[in-house]
């Protein structure tokens, strides 16, 4: 479970949400949602443990991360950062190698196995010996999407929950690899129970392959969020809440058994 | 040490390295190989005859034009070890400005025996030189003879210095290419305009401090002295008097100039005597 | 010519094959160094000198003397020079995430040199019998004291919430280093003469000051360095995302700056107390490395130290025969050789800088 209670949290210096008390769980894709500049960012910040919170805490399996050994918590927990160019000439395969930092002392089949099975998974092998720095940015993308998912690529010896962070994880991709990733990150989330929290800013892509959304934005400064904001994702997701927090107006469609949204 | 004499010790190291390095080291007969620190004590090696025993001689050792021709061992406060023992040498002689230590060490854990004056810019300062220089070639006698002889030049020179009228107002300049520079207390320069009866107007501080126009025209020295290296890289007389620094001072407007050759001036040497002759002279006639 | 698009890495070396290339490397220096020199020794002079030292008999004769005391610990101290500059750039490097940092960042070569300014020149006036040539214990001991205070007082300029931020302590080393400048500049107005030839020579850099006595104490801080150094490896490479993500992988960000600043300071420090100012070769040792074999630290760190070591004996060797029997100072043949390897390197990084 990664929950957060009485969570304050802030963005530049302004409060944006308290108290905040919210909870995820593992084996399911659970979307952020909301405009710029209602925290998500700020949220899945403090949720990773990079930015500590004013107050409150976030805890990951009932401990509060700052009681978490920094290699410990990185075997259950991994980023995928929304840019990243990597200093030096590293090869991909060498990037994604990174990720397995966290897992440098236990005794684990050979490291560079792990590497490629992980490449394989997503379709990057062919990518493996090239230089990182050199590709485009949707291959950057997903080479980081690897490294996180290399990280965290064992389920933990004591049964303790895995997640994956994701800050615009389709920011970069072209629209075959959206699709692709997020499916793949559904179907990998339910099959090994990771649990995957995601800011998305493609309401449909939401509403295609997340299962929960919590959904920020045009509250009240210093207030606690507002009923109705975090749930099953196509129940969530309606017209009317979509006028009231981003002020677009939409209209809900079905589309093979999935609601989507058209605009204009 | 002005650009001029760096060049052409500069020149004289090359080619000595290239060329002289083993002949001239094969040259002198075991017992007697010697190194020479600091050109006042490789000129008082020639004057005595012992030219031939010289294997090395450092870069400030520029006079007379056979101490061109040996090998270098480079400048006396950065001298090198190896360097220095492939040359053979049996002494090594020089000033305490002579280094760095760990280099005599070396020298003297070699076997070397490595002999230092100290240099306190006066007349006795020769006197050591030409003693050391006499004991460590065998040539006591030369070096009895040639001290005599500058002794009575020196006693001729201070005579005409004591005759002489006034005690002029004289300020030495140095240009190393960068800021010239004026003599305070402690320095070769103003200990030899005392020699020569002038005063040293700068007396204010030690060592060596980059002109100001007012410290200058408060001074108001009469009579400027330099050295023609100095004067060289300053561009000649015409450039020197444009300093504006210059400017206010009694000696430009008489356009008082006395210029010497640096060694020949400034080395405490055998020349010493003629060097604050003619300095003595030029500071009257100017 | 435009930026390369997915191109592959070319062919790097194998770490195995990169390692027996660096020994080999330093191995050959070692033997063309020790051959080289302005007094003629043969090998069987060498040999035998060193036969005779390790039956722990004194040396005997100029040529056993020449070797045993001068040439031979010349040559082990820049070896240890040289690992020392290229371990410590390496771990720049890694540090700044720049390809382009230099162990002078962090001021430690700065002020060691103010330090040995303020010795020669103020303490000069203040103890008139304090030896204050070069290679005297106390300037060796004010070099090394000078080196340390200086990085410990950028490695304070850095500090901010959260630890220490590479940012200022490049600001805060640039800002430092000019007030060593400063001071430096004093000293040469206040020096005198020979004062100030002194101080220009130590700039200039040198092994001239090479005794057993300085290697006793400067190989135990470079292998130190290099051992510190070699388990902060792993953690280099992962800093190399960002200290942000590196953080999010499992590394501890503020313990792996510490210790590398650490290590760097000591090996620099320890060195450029007895050598003086040598630059370059904390940059030119680890660029070549990483261009033979890839930025791996794991490889990198060593590498760089062995082929920086060979880099400054071969260096040495050649400031010793060019103008023999005079020598020229070892910062002008580092110099000569790395300002165009820097400027090269400039022009091949313009595409990401």
């Amino acid at each position: 479970m990664l929950a957060c209670e009485n969570l304050r949290v802030q963005a530049g210096g302004r409060p944006l949400l308290q108290p905040l008390d919210l909870g995820w769980s593992p084996g399911r894709v659970q979307v952020v949602l909301g405009p710029n500049g209602a925290g998500k960012s700020s949220l899945l910040g403090l949720l990773s443990g990079l930015s500590a919170p004013g107050q409150g805490q976030v805890t990951l399996d009932g401990r509060g991360l700052a009681e978490w050994k920094p290699a410990a918590l990185a075997r259950q927990r991994a980023c995928v950062p929304q840019d990243g160019q990597v200093a030096f000439d590293f090869t991909a395969e060498a990037v994604v190698e990174l990720g397995r930092h966290a897992h440098r002392l236990s005794p684990m089949p050979q490291q560079a196995d792990r590497v490629a099975e992980v490449m394989a998974a997503l379709g990057l092998s062919e990518l493996r010996g090239r230089r990182f720095n050199s590709l485009s940015g949707g291959e950057r993308a997903r080479v980081h999407l690897a490294r996180a998912c290399a990280q965290i690529w064992e389920a933990p010896p004591d049964g303790g929950s895995r997640w994956l962070l994701l800050d615009e994880p389709t920011a970069a991709l072209d629209l075959a690899h959206q699709h692709q990733s997020l499916r793949w990150l559904r179907d990998w989330s339910r099959a090994q129970r990771v649990g995957v929290v995601a800011v998305l800013h493609d309401l449909n892509l939401a509403l295609r392959y997340a299962d929960e959304a919590l959904v920020l934005g045009r509250q009240v400064p210093g207030q606690a969020l507002p009923e109705g904001r975090q749930g099953p994702v196509r129940e969530l997701l309606t017209p009317a809440l979509v006028r009231q927090v981003w002020g677009v107006d939409c209209q809900a469609v079905g589309h093979g058994g999935v609601p989507q949204l058209l605009f204009g | 040490m002005s650009p001029a004499v760096i060049d052409r010790a500069r020149r004289g190291l090359l080619a000595g390295a290239g060329l002289g390095a083993f002949r001239w080291a094969a040259a002198a007969p075991a017992g007697r190989r010697l190194v020479c620190l600091s050109g006042a004590i490789t000129e008082v090696a020639y004057a005595l005859g012992a030219g031939p025993d010289l294997v090395g001689t450092d870069t400030t050792s520029t006079y007379p034009e056979a101490a061109l021709k040996t090998p270098k061992v480079g400048y006396l406060r950065q001298l090198s070890a190896e360097g220095l023992l492939s040359l053979r040498p049996d002494r090594v002689l020089g000033t305490t400005e002579a280094g760095p230590a760990t280099v005599l060490a070396q020298l003297r854990e070699a076997g070397v025996l490595v002999e230092l004056v100290q240099a306190d810019h006066s007349w006795d300062e020769v006197r050591r030189k030409v003693e050391l220089v006499g004991r460590a070639s065998g040539r006591e006698d030369q070096a009895r003879a040639l001290w005599t002889r500058l002794q009575a030049q020196w006693s001729t020179v201070q005579q005409e210095v004591a005759r002489a009228q006034g005690q002029p107002r004289a300020l030495f300049i140095l240009s190393h290419g960068g800021a010239p520079q004026v003599a305070g207390r402690g320095t070769a320069a103003d200990a030899v305009l005392r020699l020569a009866g002038a005063r040293n107007v700068m007396d204010q501080f030690e060592g060596y401090r980059p002109l100001t126009a007012e410290a200058m025209a408060s001074a108001a020295p009469e009579v400027l002295v330099t050295t023609t290296q100095g004067l060289e890289a300053q561009g000649g007389g015409p450039r020197f008097w444009q300093r504006p620094e210059l400017a206010l001072t009694p000696a430009a407007r008489r356009q008082a100039l006395v210029t010497l050759e640096a060694s020949h001036l400034l080395g405490f040497g055998p020349r010493l005597p003629e060097a604050i002759a003619e300095l003595a002279r030029g500071l009257r006639s100017a | 010519m435009g930026r390369p698009m997915g191109r592959p890495t070319g062919r790097r070396l194998t770490p195995k094959a990169m390692g027996g290339l660096s020994l080999l490397l330093l191995a050959m220096s070692l033997l063309a160094g020790s051959g080289m020199g302005a007094y003629e020794l043969g090998a069987g002079q060498m040999l035998q000198a060193l036969w005779r030292a390790a039956q722990g008999l004194a040396p005997a004769g100029a040529p056993d003397l020449v070797f045993m005391n001068i040439r031979l610990p010349r040559l082990l101290l820049g070896a240890l020079a040289g690992a020392g500059l290229g371990l410590s750039g390496a771990l720049m490097q890694g540090l700044f995430r720049n390809p382009l940092a230099d162990p002078g960042l962090i001021g430690v070569s700065s002020g060691a040199a103010l330090a040995v300014g303020l010795g020669l020149v103020i303490g000069a006036n203040l103890w008139p019998t304090l030896p204050r040539t070069l290679g005297s214990p106390v300037l060796v001991a004010l070099a090394f004291g000078g080196g340390l205070l200086f990085t410990a007082l950028t490695c304070l300029l850095a500090q901010a919430e959260g630890g220490t931020r590479m940012g200022l302590m490049l600001l805060g080393g640039i800002a430092l280093n000019a007030l060593a400048g400063a001071g430096l500049g004093l000293m040469s107005f206040l020096a005198t003469d020979e004062q100030m030839r002194n101080l220009q020579f130590w700039l200039l850099g040198s092994l001239g000051g090479a005794r057993w006595s300085a290697l006793a104490w400067v190989a135990p801080a470079v292998l130190l360095a290099c051992g510190l150094g070699q388990g902060l490896a792993r953690g280099l490479n992962v800093l190399a995302l960002g200290e942000g993500p590196a953080r999010l992988a499992g590394v501890e960000v503020e313990s792996l700056k510490r210790r590398a600043i650490v290590a760097s300071a000591l090996a620099v420090g320890a060195v450029t107390a007895c050598t003086g100012l040598v630059g370059f070769v904390g940059l030119m040792a680890p660029h070549g490395v990483r261009l033979l074999a890839g930025p791996d630290h794991r490889v990198v760190l060593p590498a760089s130290a062995l082929w920086g070591a060979a880099l400054v004996v071969l260096a040495d060797a050649a400031a010793r025969m060019l103008v023999r029997p005079a020598e020229l100072p070892l910062g002008v043949l580092t110099a000569f050789l790395g300002a165009p390897v820097f400027l090269f390197m400039l022009r091949r990084q313009r595409g990401v800088l």
